[in-house]
């Protein structure tokens, strides 16, 4: 299984490249002075010197894409035009605060998806299948952003239950101001868990070999669990994984909602600033995040499936 | 062709139904805004502002005195527009490329599987918004930048479906008797891979009207004053406390317009796929 | 008791879209104690379900309307649910068609025995016990084969695994359904040898569903034959293969290829089994060469023939 685990990583390492050429060739890619056109009407002339001089315009293009991957090698994505730091330790300070919201959302897709996808899958057919197979329906079109103010709208606004911006100091605090953007966005999500749980349980529980295990005498709890839950899982984790990417865009906007200063935040307030080197080096992250979770996926995959883990 | 739908049996899916019928409705909403909307979407009103819902105004107004009932019925229009043709764009696009390259496999296939990994390396709204920061934002910037974030499903999905394909006999034969790869492409992988392909379409539209929301929420899509569901809720977040149906309507707007297009895929992919035929 | 599991007018249905599947319509049959017996039919005619419902575990969307099932004396549709637990697995045993399916894919084969084991008793040693029937159904390398996935075993080791699982808590009936289908010929006869040794040793009766005449020749000491979920015939082998009688046996019978007799053509019975028969009438009629009017109209009743042997058909009563 470690052969396994290397392979993917190797395989991971050009694409991560060929990101890093994207990011580089679409900022140049522009009719015009680069420059003058990705500043727009911020283009005093000294943002525009400063901007050729950070992107190395001035340089035949094969000398700036080896200075900019020689510079991605290093961390280094240059400096943000905003206050001047280098970009990527802007990027490493907001991300804790993406991290901990697209944690405790996946955390909660899962208590709440899982659960109503075997409910639903084990009862099939009846009442309570239709209202969850509904409601997931439903739970699919929502969008993120509504639902987020929605919330608001109910726990702040009216019940003035939790706080809305900001991400608070000591630990109970934190977990308050997590509370509403993580449910705005697991509720989301838990709604494609749900669907996926209810869809791999009812095919596992189909296959002869849960009827061999009743054949046995178990008890139907034993086998759901034990037997059926156990094999179901192994597509729902595939699912969420590929779903990840889907959750990074929606921490964007609830971070956007919520006032929190994560990755999102950061890429938002540098596209609205024109700050390009803080846009290529936020994005490139995104996606270097978005690629390990895919990896850590897969590793997991293998691991719950014993045909790949033992050959 | 096998697919076809006979009238008599569409009570039997309901979900297509459904999505058929709000799918409809929200067209000829579009279509008709000039005629069924009550008020002037754009013109500002400021003595009626922040007035909630009422006689006058089934949904209220806005900060600027505009119906909010009218700015939905207009805003119909940009998320139809918007979400129907960066759907078809990413389709026509993605469709033969991805279709070729599982045909034809080898190193056509590897290379385009390589670019399919870097495009889905990036989330969808999160390219679409590098794009538009690049491209200045309009709304045929919207369409475009959407499409770019979509054309990776439908390639994906072709080429799976292509790949299937190109081992079976029919193919083969075809091959054999010295069709063309592009021949092979037109008569007979792309039509054996419609069915698919059209779920696929019906769920994308769904999913650009949900970015283009998202797009629009964040300030970065369609422009005021062209009303846009999406910008109506970001108007709306200012004024949680006072004008709370300011966010309320436009959402779900938006939810049931995804919703009937979500239905729409699903009950065509229960009406097309043989397979998945209950007892 | 001489009698260990009585059937009596079994009627299992499927309610789907296109109306009622009578998939077991009205079968009874014994099984004395010791005995192999044989449920013999085509693709579709119900034996497998008729098996499931002695289990009672009948998928969705099937239902058991109606009959008895006496086990020893006791009617087990009327058991509730924790009782019928009790009964599977260590009163009465099962195995199924395919190898291949029949094994949870995530955990080890030695898992899966100490499962069937512990599911009704107990023990402190059950590896060693789970390692030892292991042995007793004749897997080489026992104590390997335990730690191993059912994905790197063969099919027969994977049977035999099945039968040790199912012998484990030494029941009195092994339901076995199609046990050799799936696999080649040549380990066929091994997992035949087996059973017919553990009845050998253990008393054990078996019902043995197949549609393979040549194994009923082999294996059997009764059989019943089922159509479209109904028996038409049932006596032992000696008196149904020297003297057939319904239309459908002696077509199954001549389908059998005998090295003893020269045989031109291998011979196929035409047409397919209804899924779903009219209510009234003999099932087989639109196939049967013998058909006469009334086969279409009169459902024909069971006739006694003397020496245990029982036929439904016009021809007969």
């Amino acid at each position: 299984m470690l052969g396994y685990v290397a392979r993917r990583v190797a395989m991971a390492v050009p694409t991560i490249f060929a990101v890093a050429t994207v990011l580089f060739f679409i900022v140049r890619m522009v009719p015009g002075d680069p420059a003058v056109y990705l500043l727009g009407d911020m283009a005093t002339p000294e943002r525009v010197a400063k901007l050729r001089a950070e992107m190395g315009l001035d340089k035949p293009l094969y000398q700036q894409y080896i200075d900019f991957m020689l510079g991605v090698l290093r961390g280094d994505f240059g400096r943000s035009f905003e206050n001047g730091m280098p970009t990527m330790v802007r990027v490493l300070r907001a991300f804790p605060y993406t991290f901990e919201l697209a944690v405790a959302g996946t955390i909660l897709s899962l208590l709440i998806g899982i659960p109503l996808g075997v409910a639903a899958a084990v009862r099939r057919g009846s009442k309570i299948d239709v209202l969850i197979t509904s409601g997931t329906t439903i739970g699919v079109s929502i969008p993120v952003f509504w639902l987020a103010l929605l919330l608001i709208e109910f726990f702040s606004v009216r019940l003035g239950l939790l706080p809305v911006t900001g991400v608070g100091n000591n630990p109970i605090e934190r977990l308050r101001h997590l509370a509403l953007p993580a449910f705005s966005l697991g509720i989301g999500m838990a709604a494609t868990v749900a669907r996926m749980t209810r869809s791999s349980m009812l095919e596992v529980l189909g296959k002869d070999y849960i009827t061999a295990v009743r054949a046995k005498g178990a008890p139907w709890n034993v086998t759901v669990y034990k037997h059926g839950l156990r094999n179901a899982i192994i597509p729902v984790v595939t699912v969420v994984g590929l779903n990840f990417g889907y959750l990074l865009g929606g921490t964007v906007l609830v971070e956007y909602v919520f006032g929190r200063p994560g990755l999102g935040s950061l890429l938002i307030e540098a596209v609205f600033s024109r700050d390009y080197p803080q846009i290529q080096a936020s994005v490139f992250f995104f996606s270097a995040v978005f690629m390990a979770v895919n990896i850590f996926v897969d590793i997991l995959y293998s691991f719950l499936n014993p045909k790949i883990r033992y050959g | 062709m096998d697919g076809l739908i006979k009238i008599g049996e569409i009570r039997d899916y309901p979900s297509l139904l459904a999505g058929l019928i709000i799918v409809l409705a929200v067209v000829f909403i579009a279509v008709l805004a000039p005629l069924i909307s009550p008020y002037d979407p754009i013109k500002q009103n400021m003595p009626h502002a922040l007035q909630p819902p009422s006689a006058y105004h089934l949904l209220g107004t806005d900060p600027y005195g505009r119906d909010v009932l009218s700015r939905i019925i207009w805003g119909a229009r940009v998320s139809l527009y918007v979400g129907l043709l960066s759907a078809t764009i990413a389709m026509i696009i993605g469709v033969p490329f991805g279709a070729l390259a599982g045909q034809l496999g080898g190193t056509a296939d590897v290379l385009l599987s390589r670019v399919i990994d870097v495009m889905l390396s990036f989330p969808g709204i999160i390219l679409a918004i590098v794009v538009m920061s690049i491209l200045g934002q309009s709304v045929n910037n919207t369409v475009l930048a959407i499409s770019l974030a979509m054309i990776p499903r439908f390639a994906r999905l072709a080429r799976g479906e292509a790949l299937q394909l190109s081992v079976q006999e029919f193919v083969q034969a075809a091959k054999a008797s010295g069709a063309g790869n592009l021949d092979i492409l037109v008569h007979h992988i792309l039509p054996n891979i419609l069915s698919p392909i059209i779920v696929q379409y019906s769920l994308s539209i769904g999913s650009a009207i949900m970015i283009e929301a998202g797009l629009s929420f964040i300030g970065l899509g369609v422009q005021p004053p062209t009303p846009s569901w999406g910008e109506m809720l970001s108007l709306g977040r200012q004024y949680l406390y006072t004008a709370p149906w300011l966010s309320l309507f436009p959402g779900l707007a938006i939810m049931l317009t995804v919703l009937a297009f979500n239905l729409l895929g699903d009950g065509l992919r229960d009406v097309l796929d043989p397979r998945l035929k209950r007892v | 008791m001489d009698t260990l599991l009585s059937v009596k007018n079994l009627k299992t249905y499927f309610r789907v879209k296109r109306g009622v599947l009578r998939a077991v319509d009205n079968v009874s049959f014994d099984i004395k104690r010791g005995e192999v017996f044989c449920l013999v039919g085509e693709s579709g005619c119900g034996k497998s379900i008729t098996a499931l419902s002695i289990m009672r575990l009948i998928p969705y969307p099937g239902e058991i309307v109606g009959g008895e099932i006496l086990f020893d004396g006791v009617d087990l549709l009327k058991l509730p649910e924790e009782e019928m637990e009790k009964i599977r697995g260590k009163r009465i045993g099962m195995i199924f068609q395919d190898p291949h399916t029949s094994l949870d894919p995530s955990y080890t084969v030695g898992w899966q025995v100490e499962e069937a084991i512990l599911l009704h008793k107990m023990i402190k040693e059950v590896s060693k016990l789970a390692v030892n029937l292991l042995k007793k159904v004749g897997i080489p390398a026992a104590e390997k084969r335990y730690r191993e996935y059912p994905h790197q075993l063969s099919g027969g080791l994977k049977q035999r695994a099945m039968i040790g699982i199912a012998i484990s808590n030494s029941p009195e009936l092994l339901i076995a359904d199609e046990p050799t289908t799936a696999l080649d010929v040549t380990i066929q006869a091994q997992i035949v040898d087996l059973m017919l040794k553990l009845r050998e040793e253990n008393g054990i009766s078996i019902l043995l569903i197949t549609h393979d005449m040549g194994l009923v020749a082999e294996a059997c000491d009764r059989l019943a034959v089922m159509y479209a979920g109904k028996i038409v015939e049932k006596g032992s082998v000696e008196e149904i293969f020297s003297e057939p009688l319904h239309p459908y046996t002696k077509a199954l019978l001549r389908c059998v290829p005998r090295p003893d007799k020269d045989v031109e053509k291998l011979v196929a019975i035409p047409g397919t089994v209804p899924e779903f028969p009219p209510a009234s009438g003999c099932r087989f009629a639109d196939r049967c060469p013998m058909a006469r009017k009334e086969c279409f109209e009169i459902t024909p009743e069971e006739v006694n023939m003397g020496n245990g042997h029982r036929v439904a058909c016009h021809l007969y009563g």
